[in-house]
């Protein structure tokens, strides 16, 4: 009885377009969860991902579903997917933080410089489309403000709207390197989630090398080299080794 | 350590000893239809006599006694015969014996006897005694030191211990056994163990024995002894090459008789231990050394192996193939058979990593059985697997070299494969150093779903680099070029060009006549009219490019017309400058007038700036 809405919905929708069909899945699914039935909610959702859409809150709920199922690693995975989107999103990053105490690996993360991290924080402060769209904004923003410079005749107004305007473009040229930088962290798939319960970190890409660390299910890796069906993997405390490319999953 | 122990005392009666003897001859033909012949001794002195015993375990009929042909005999055959009964069966044994005294010196053997049992004939042995040169006996009584260096011979040949091997080369490992026994057949009243031996080279093991020396009979030599088993030792030898099995030494209390003077019957007859003419006498036993051959181990050992010789079975077992994690599950290896089972070290096994793994448990249950060193070593290794997921243990080997084939054995076990499934997590509560109260946490949980409208996506397309992006992203600044260039197409075209240009016109006039704003506000007129008159001919003479020296009234006037400048304007300007020339020295006028010259000036620079464009 209890699938009945959803069911109604599929049928009353399923005329509709492909990306309509994914809305109705997810909706489909977002029921399934409330109603705890995390086992079929994460093969709905996963139906999505496999159909080829995706977006921020799918992943996210997909991570959750697979925390509700005890699944760490892959719970991991989602919400990092879910993190590459809306990199700020407090929920996600909630999440991840609470699903990250599950993992046994304690790595700490090297200090950055704090004018490096800085950048990088305000540049994953929004999507590489937020940060297009901001752009466009502020780039047509600016260029009306040089033009009403250009065409006025009173000192003060024609000085407020050069300055402004060369301000304005100035944020614009910011906004458009962050959204470059951001996007191609969103297109990169140099990070991965360790998948197995656990691995062995190798000196070397082949497995007589000498072990060199363990590592456990849902430890977040940066992929540096890929040799055969090795990587060359390294951890946010700088430590770098080997391990089989079946171990990971990238997100 | 010094265990005593008395041996029974012999002071019995005569006839006892008799019936005693009699029964220990018939122990000592173990075996039904046994017939051995045995001396009281071997070697003897010329004008000594010997006593020989042919002893058959059983009813014999037939006795053919050898041939003496060296010895006199001097009584025999006596016959005995007794008959036992043990655990109800009847056994019987039957002995000859002779005395006999030997008729020359040297070594002579006494041949075999014969007698018939049970329809078989069977032969005795035949041993061989030495006959010394007779000691002139001395008419004095032997001196008392002599007298017991006599004795302590006399017990020499009578009581000593001999060390014997099972084996007299083994391999580097192999066990041998090496068993002490005491050979004796004169009263021993009490003694002790003074060296034990070290067995330097080997590893030994001590096989236990019973508390009392059981005394057995045994014959070396022809010679019928009391035999008991001292120690027995199982030994492992650690080093190749020759090695020495020590000696072992041991006191003794021995009671002798001692001989009385004179030689009559009556005293022949009490020259007996029953009427107490005895001695105790001290002697000190030594055992004889053997020398073992040890010879090294073949070179081509296997890799796991870590010295076990032996022969030896092996036990591999997991107690559960199904866990949780943090569930210890038991992996057994038992190693069984016999050989140095206590030498045997825990076999290097290669666990997972995500196995912990304690030091394995070991436990032996050896057992000693009569001389060789058997049972088996178990070890238990306790695992505890902290994740969850298939755990394999490679499969291992124990090694072993069995010195019966001269070869190494190795045992492998199977792989062994846990699989861990997801148990109880051991979370450590962090400890918290705040004074103030924390919010409480009652449970910690993951946010809720994200749901409502949203929009899908295919994966891979963005907004930001597609076409729509760029177009939208480099049409402003088309849009302001070509807007910019709009507004100056106007501006162009339109009378504003006029107005502009005048202004520019003005701004250079005014720039020319600097110095003369300043000296007007201060009222210096020579300086004024001077300032505007350079003004004036710089001025004109920068226009209309006529150098310094050519400049006068008429050449500007001649230039001006030519370029189409007008009269009027023309005119005006060489009034001014007259003015000011003259102005310059003229006494009156005020600034009124300075002000005038100076506006006019202006206009006038203006109105020609503007005709000569």
């Amino acid at each position: 009885m209890k699938y009945i809405y959803p069911l109604i919905l599929i049928l009353f929708l399923s005329a509709f377009s492909q990306a309509d069909e994914a809305l109705v899945q997810f909706e489909q699914a977002n029921y399934l969860y409330r109603n705890g039935d995390f086992k079929n909610a994460a093969i709905l959702y996963e139906k999505i991902v496999h159909n080829g859409y995706h977006n921020s809150e799918l992943y996210y709920n997909l991570g959750n579903t697979y925390f509700k199922l005890d699944e760490t690693g892959k719970a991991i995975l989602y919400y990092e997917r879910a993190k590459k989107i809306y990199p700020n999103d407090e929920d996600i990053n909630f999440n991840l933080k609470i699903a990250n105490l599950k993992v046994v690996d304690k790595i700490e993360a090297i200090p950055q410089l704090f004018f490096i991290e800085w950048w990088y924080s305000a540049s994953k402060a929004f999507s590489s489309d937020t940060w297009a769209i901001f752009t466009l904004t502020t780039i047509w923003l600016g260029i009306i403000l040089l033009l009403l410079f250009r065409i006025s005749k009173s000192p003060f107004t024609r000085r407020a709207f050069f300055f402004g305007g060369i301000f304005i473009v100035a944020i614009a040229g910011f906004s458009l390197i962050f959204s470059i930088q951001q996007n191609k962290s969103e297109k990169s798939e140099s990070m991965a989630i360790v998948f197995s319960p656990s691995v062995t970190v190798k000196s070397s890409p082949d497995e007589a090398g000498t072990d060199l660390f363990l590592l456990h299910e849902g430890v977040k890796v940066e992929m540096v080299d890929k040799v055969g069906n090795w990587f060359k993997i390294k951890l946010v405390d700088g430590k770098i080794g080997w391990l089989p490319e079946k171990d990971v999953e990238v997100i | 350590m010094d265990f005593r122990l008395q041996i029974g005392d012999f002071r019995l009666g005569f006839l006892w000893v008799l019936i005693l003897i009699t029964i220990s001859f018939s122990f000592a033909v173990a075996q039904d239809g046994s017939f051995a012949a045995s001396v009281d001794r071997n070697r003897v002195v010329m004008g000594e006599r010997i006593e020989i015993t042919f002893s058959l375990n059983g009813s014999g009929k037939n006795f053919q006694p050898p041939d003496f042909k060296d010895f006199l005999v001097l009584s025999g055959p006596n016959q005995s015969t007794s008959m036992q009964i043990i655990n109800g069966a009847i056994s019987q044994s039957i002995s000859y014996s002779y005395i006999l005294q030997p008729r020359s010196e040297g070594k002579f053997t006494i041949g075999t006897a014969s007698i018939e049992f049970g329809g078989k004939k069977l032969q005795s042995n035949s041993i061989t005694i030495e006959i010394a040169k007779g000691v002139q006996q001395p008419k004095q009584q032997p001196s008392q030191s002599q007298e017991d260096a006599s004795i302590s011979k006399q017990i020499g040949d009578n009581l000593f211990i001999r060390v014997s091997v099972d084996k007299s080369s083994i391999y580097q490992g192999e066990q041998i056994t090496a068993t002490y026994k005491l050979y004796t057949r004169v009263n021993i009243t009490n003694y002790g163990v003074s060296k034990v031996p070290s067995f330097t080279g080997f590893w030994n093991q001590e096989i236990d024995l019973p508390k009392n020396p059981q005394f057995g009979n045994e014959v070396l030599n022809g010679i019928q002894y009391r035999v008991a088993t001292l120690k027995r030792t199982a030994l492992f030898a650690q080093q190749n090459g020759t090695l020495e099995i020590d000696p072992m030494e041991a006191d003794f209390v021995v009671q002798v008789q001692t001989k009385r003077r004179g030689g009559d019957v009556f005293d022949q007859f009490f020259n007996d231990p029953f009427f107490g003419n005895v001695r105790n006498v001290e002697y000190k036993a030594k055992s004889n050394n053997i020398k073992i051959h040890v010879r090294p181990l073949p070179p081509n050992s296997p890799p796991r192996f870590s010295g076990a010789v032996g022969k030896f079975s092996s036990e591999f077992w997991l107690d559960k193939n199904e866990t949780k994690s943090n569930e210890p599950v038991t992996l057994k290896v038992k190693i069984s058979g016999r050989g140095n089972l206590k030498l045997i070290q825990p076999l290097k096994i290669n666990f997972p990593n995500d196995l912990e793994v304690y030091e394995p448990k070991i436990s032996d249950n050896i057992s000693q059985g009569t001389n060789i060193i058997s049972g088996s070593r178990t070890f238990e290794y306790l695992l505890i697997p902290r994740r969850q997921g298939n755990q394999k243990i490679s499969s291992f080997s124990f090694a072993y070299f069995d010195p019966d084939k001269k070869e190494y054995v190795s045992i492998t076990s199977p792989d062994f494969n846990i699989n861990v499934t997801k148990g109880t997590e051991i979370v450590s509560a962090p400890v918290a150093g705040l004074s103030k109260e924390e919010i409480k946490l009652l449970g910690q949980d993951i946010r809720f779903i994200k749901s409502g409208t949203t929009s899908f996506k295919k994966q891979g397309e963005s907004f930001f680099g597609s076409l729509g992006f760029f177009i939208l992203l480099l049409s402003p600044m088309f849009l302001f070029v070509g807007f910019i260039s709009y507004i100056r197409h106007y501006e162009k075209i339109s009378g504003d060009v006029v107005r502009l240009k005048s202004r520019k016109a003005t701004k250079i006039a005014k720039r020319r006549l600097v110095h003369a704003e300043k000296f007007l506000s201060q009222k210096k007129r020579e300086e004024f009219y001077s300032a505007i008159s350079q003004a004036l001919w710089g001025y004109v003479g920068d226009k209309l490019g006529i150098p310094l020296s050519d400049l006068s009234q008429d050449s500007i006037k001649t230039t001006l017309t030519s370029r189409k400048v007008n009269d009027a304007s023309i005119e005006k300007l060489i009034n001014t400058i007259n003015h000011c020339e003259f102005a310059r020295f003229a006494p009156s006028s005020g600034s009124h007038e300075m002000e005038m010259i100076y506006k006019n000036t202006i206009e006038l620079i203006t109105s020609i700036e503007e005709e000569l464009r």
